[in-house]
């Protein structure tokens, strides 16, 4: 409000005898200071207070200032404007939908909206930006899909804001190599991580450049990154890793060189295991028989491929045991059935009974969800009795290597034929349940059909509280997601609502229809095919 | 008026009740659903929805107002049954039975039919009063003419004793004030209430945060100073004021202008555009402003509703959900009366309109000019309607806007929403309309490609 212009001097000099205060220091109005100034000194009476006076004044240079405002000049060149995004914008419809989803209102769907998005090849709505954008910055699994669907709009605005900075790379190997060489600590961990989708090669030879430059601290990330797009490319330099200087580091290189069915660590595995295991006939009845010889030390060339030479403590797991275990679970399953020309299913049963049955099952579980091997998961799930272990052996439960090993269609169809055969599979631990929970896949319609159908057969039985049964309530939550939108109307209506028990059934149902029909129409909105 | 999906939601009290409305908005969830006509011809619509207790809730909506009823024990109003109603039958009305509305419904509405005909009657008495009986006319005049010469008195010794507490304010000094705690503002501003001079209180209320709002406030305090005197010397020398600023000075301190009254004068047509609304709320009250900008008449325009805060259950009718920013209807506007009108009331809305083009300011020097004048004529405005029609947000701190002309406007410190107003431009010169107070903009609304977008 300052101004060289003798007319507002006689602003400051109020605000000076207004701070403090007239008593002390009464305003002098000259009548030489303009017009402003001959205003001023009208209102000057001179038999009122010094006080009034001044708040005469003050009233009117106050009026004075704000009605002879100027406007600001901008001191800095305007923004550089975000280049044109060519892609066309999501639907009116998904827009809303979206920004209800922001709101809160079924906030597990930002995924699932995202997702439809980038298959559409559409553009999220700009002013939806700023919410994904802080939402992806504490979930690193929504970055890659802001990537697509933020568009460039998206890159400009994170090159505005340094919480976003995982945002910046574009969509271009250009692009990401540029902020691998520049970029700040976070966003170089997302560029290499979108580059290994999109150029596997070329990702693993920018870090191999800078790799003796790179903090050792953050090494042990960045090879974990590369298991992304892991292939054979990759063996001298995770080879080389495993001398790394750093635990965690030779520990990742380790996992991912094993994941390599035909790497040279997994050979040197299988050198080793195939000396301690061997095919022979029982004497009789010329079954096949399994003799196990354990190793009798972990040496260094040992742990240097990744074995763990100390068993949990506590668990009365033996050393030999245990290494037993992990050799096995770094050797396809493949090498046992098909070096010896004998299916998966003989030998497991040939490990009933075992005196090594447990690290032989825990290796073979390891292995066959390790090389995604479909006919010895299926061998294993079949042989339920022989492949269950207790989690003390460190092998992922059968559930889960089935359903991550054998072939989409047969964890469908097999899941289906069991949930139908029988109405005690919706209880508590059974397999099918927990199989069900932990498949990452969409249900296929019949398989959801199913579930509904036993669902509602459940909860009309008087006897069975809902609240007593915890699977159930992860079951109906993991409906909501896992049904494919063509099967949702086996969900919506036909539920047993007279039932005694319903009351506490009936809030978890309510939640998955809300859940169900927000999903339909999330898939309206893209245009995708309605549901019959 | 034609209920949307989007307008039924918006009559929610908070986001959750608009989950829970639209939850409710299934068949199964509802034993009954029946729709009747109303006196006026719009529906009326009726539903018992089960929920946890053993009696459904009886819910009741009349789409005329709107106004609810339910017999659930929510507090929330309208309650998320009444919502569900109200959505199913935008949405899927072949679901309604036409029929004669059941006893609990036709109770309801007579029983408000009842109260609007006795409001009516009372209405009616008093003019019917007014011809018979001169002597009744005459002493309703007297009684009113007292109370009204009774407030007179009292806002004038308020006036007395504020005019000599500022006096006090300058003569101990501001640095003195300053260090005064905020419940010596508080105090005078209660007794400004106690004399019914409820705006003077709520200015000195909003100077007690100045001295500590940081560099320069000596400045905005004397500033604010000076406009409250004005308004005291004003009120001093009402009688030869021009009429519309003697209005002013009235609304100023406190007197409210009847809208009743209002309405019966002839308004201003035009075709406005809702350019932005936002929502207030301290612990009394909701207040709803919303910005109009009309075509021809290229002006600004404040509508002001409210509502009781917070979640009270009342029969109040919710805030006004169908002024839309981004869509425009055709109308009559009345202005209460100023020498520099801005806030007004719609006398009639026609029908919706096309957006119109080339609304609002070139530019910011336009702007500045345009609320330097308004500000001339009535020193007293505290927020002027600013709508530029192409700004870009800038992107440095603190953060400004520029027209193309390279001119810029400040945005407050208050405003929240920078990120969004930046992505929605995308750093280009965009449509923006905000409240501008003489310092600085708050952006309500900025135009991006998919239409307007309200800030917060």
């Amino acid at each position: 409000m300052t101004s060289a212009s003798p007319d507002l001097a006689i602003w400051p000099a109020a605000v000076n005898a207004a701070l403090l205060g007239t008593d002390r220091a009464p305003l002098a109005v000259t009548p030489s200071e303009g017009a402003l100034g001959a205003a001023s000194s009208a209102l000057v009476q001179p038999g009122a207070d010094a006080a009034s006076n001044l708040l005469r004044v003050v009233a009117a240079v106050s009026a004075y200032h704000r009605c002879g405002r100027v406007p600001g000049r901008a001191h800095e060149s305007p923004p550089v404007a975000c280049p044109r995004d060519e892609r066309p914008a999501c639907t009116a419809a998904a827009a809303a939908l979206l920004r209800r989803i922001l709101q809160g209102e079924h906030e597990s769907l930002l995924r699932t909206w995202l997702v439809l998005a980038t298959r559409h090849d559409v553009r999220a709505p700009a002013d939806t930006l700023p919410i994904v954008l802080d939402l992806a910055r504490r979930d690193a699994a929504l970055r890659p899909l802001i990537r697509a669907t933020g568009g460039t709009r998206a890159t400009w605005l994170a090159a505005l804001n340094e919480d976003w900075v995982f945002a910046i790379s574009g969509d271009s190997p250009e692009a990401l190599a540029a902020t691998w060489e520049t970029g700040p600590a976070m966003a170089r961990m997302e560029a290499l991580q979108r580059l290994r989708q999109l150029d596997p090669e070329r990702g693993r030879t920018l870090l191999e450049s800078s790799w003796a430059q790179e903090d050792p601290a953050a090494r042990a990330g960045f090879v974990a990154i590369l298991a992304q797009g892991l292939s054979l490319a990759d063996e001298p330099f995770l080879e080389r890793a495993l001398d790394d200087r750093r635990k965690e580091v030779r520990q990742h290189a380790a996992a991912l060189l094993a994941r390599l069915p035909t790497s040279a660590l997994v050979g040197r595995m299988g050198t080793r295991a195939r000396q301690l295991v061997t095919l022979g006939k029982s004497a009789i009845l010329q079954k096949p028989r399994l003799g196990v010889v354990p190793p009798e030390e972990a040496d260094a060339s040992m742990v240097r491929d990744g074995v763990n030479p100390k068993p949990p403590p506590g668990t009365g797991v033996g050393e030999k045991a245990w290494w037993l275990a992990q050799l096995i679970g770094a050797v396809p399953p493949s090498t046992w059935s098909a070096g010896w020309s004998i299916d998966p299913e003989k030998l497991i049963r040939a490990a009933d009974g075992h005196e090594w049955r447990e690290p032989l099952v825990a290796g073979w579980l390891t292995a066959t969800e390790r090389f995604r091997d479909a006919a010895w998961a299926r061998a294993l799930w079949d042989n339920e009795s022989v492949a269950r272990i207790e989690p003390k052996w460190g092998a992922p439960p059968l559930e889960h290597v089935f359903t991550r090993a054998a072939p989409a269609e047969h964890v469908a169809a097999e899941l289906l034929r069991e949930i139908g055969s029988g109405e005690t599979v919706l209880r508590g631990a059974h397999r099918v349940l927990i199989a069900i929970l932990g498949w990452p896949n969409e249900w296929s319609d019949a398989l959801a059909r199913a579930v509904a159908k036993r669902l509602k057969e459940y909860a009309g039985k008087d006897h069975v509280s809902f609240t007593g049964e915890f699977g159930l309530r992860a079951l109906l939550e993991r409906c909501a997601h896992a049904v494919p939108v063509s099967a949702a109307d086996a969900f919506l209506d036909g539920w047993p609502e007279q039932s005694d028990v319903w009351p506490t059934w009936a809030s978890a149902v309510d939640s998955l229809v809300s859940v169900l029909r927000f999903r339909n129409d999330l898939h309206l909105a893209f245009n995708e095919e309605s549901p019959a | 008026m034609t209920w949307t999906a989007e307008t039924v939601i918006a009559l929610a009290p908070d986001a959750a009740s608009a989950k829970a409305g639209r939850d409710l908005a299934v068949r199964r969830k509802w034993t009954t659903l029946g729709v009747g006509e109303a006196a006026e011809g719009a529906p009326v619509l009726w539903g018992a929805c089960q929920g946890s207790g053993k009696d459904p809730y009886l819910t009741r909506v009349d789409t005329s107002e709107p106004a609810f009823k339910c017999t659930c024990p929510s507090r929330k109003f309208p309650c998320k049954h009444a919502l569900g109603l109200f959505l199913m039958f935008v949405q899927s009305s072949r679901e309604f039975t036409a029929g004669q509305p059941p006893d609990w419904v036709a109770e309801w509405l007579e029983s408000r039919a009842t109260r609007a005909a006795r409001r009516v009657e009372r209405e009616a008495r008093a003019d019917a009063d007014a011809a018979p009986d001169p002597a009744q006319v005459e002493k309703a005049a007297k009684q009113a003419a007292a109370r009204a010469a009774e407030r007179e008195r009292r806002v004038a010794a308020g006036v007395a004793e504020l005019g000599l507490w500022l006096r006090d304010l300058v003569r101990q000094g501001l640095s003195t004030a300053a260090t005064r705690p905020a419940s010596s503002w508080e105090t005078m501003a209660a007794r400004l209430v106690d004399a019914q001079a409820p705006g003077a209180a709520r200015l000195v209320r909003q100077m007690a945060t100045i001295p500590a709002s940081g560099d320069g406030w000596p400045e905005r305090l004397l500033d604010r100073l000076g406009r409250l005197h004005l308004l005291l010397e004003g009120y001093g020398r009402i009688d030869s004021l021009p009429p519309d600023l003697a209005a002013d000075v009235r609304t100023g301190l406190g007197w409210t202008t009847a809208q009743e009254a209002l309405l019966e004068l002839e308004g201003v047509r035009d075709q406005w555009a809702v350019v932005g609304r936002r929502i207030t709320e301290d612990d009394r009250l909701r207040v709803q402003r919303t910005w109009l900008w009309g075509r021809e008449t290229r002006r600004g325009a404040l509508l002001l509703h409210f509502a009781p805060a917070g979640a009270v259950r009342s029969e109040t009718k919710p805030i006004d959900p169908t002024f839309v920013a981004g869509t425009a209807f055709e109308g009559t506007l009345v202005f209460f009366p100023s020498a520099a009108p801005l806030r007004a009331i719609v006398k009639e809305r026609t029908g919706s309109v096309e957006w119109p083009a080339d609304l609002g300011y070139a530019g910011i020097a336009e702007a500045i000019a345009a609320t330097a004048q308004s500000e001339s004529r009535m020193p007293w405005i505290e927020s002027h309607p600013v709508f530029l029609r192409e700004a870009a947000p800038t992107t440095l701190t603190p953060p400004h806007v520029r027209d193309t002309a390279g001119r810029s406007m400040p945005l407050s410190i208050r405003f929240q929403d920078r990120w969004r107003l930046l992505a929605v431009s995308g750093g280009a010169a965009v449509p923006l309309f905000g409240e501008w107070d003489g310092e600085a903009l708050t952006p309500l609304t900025v135009w991006g490609e998919s239409g307007a977008v309200t800030l917060a």
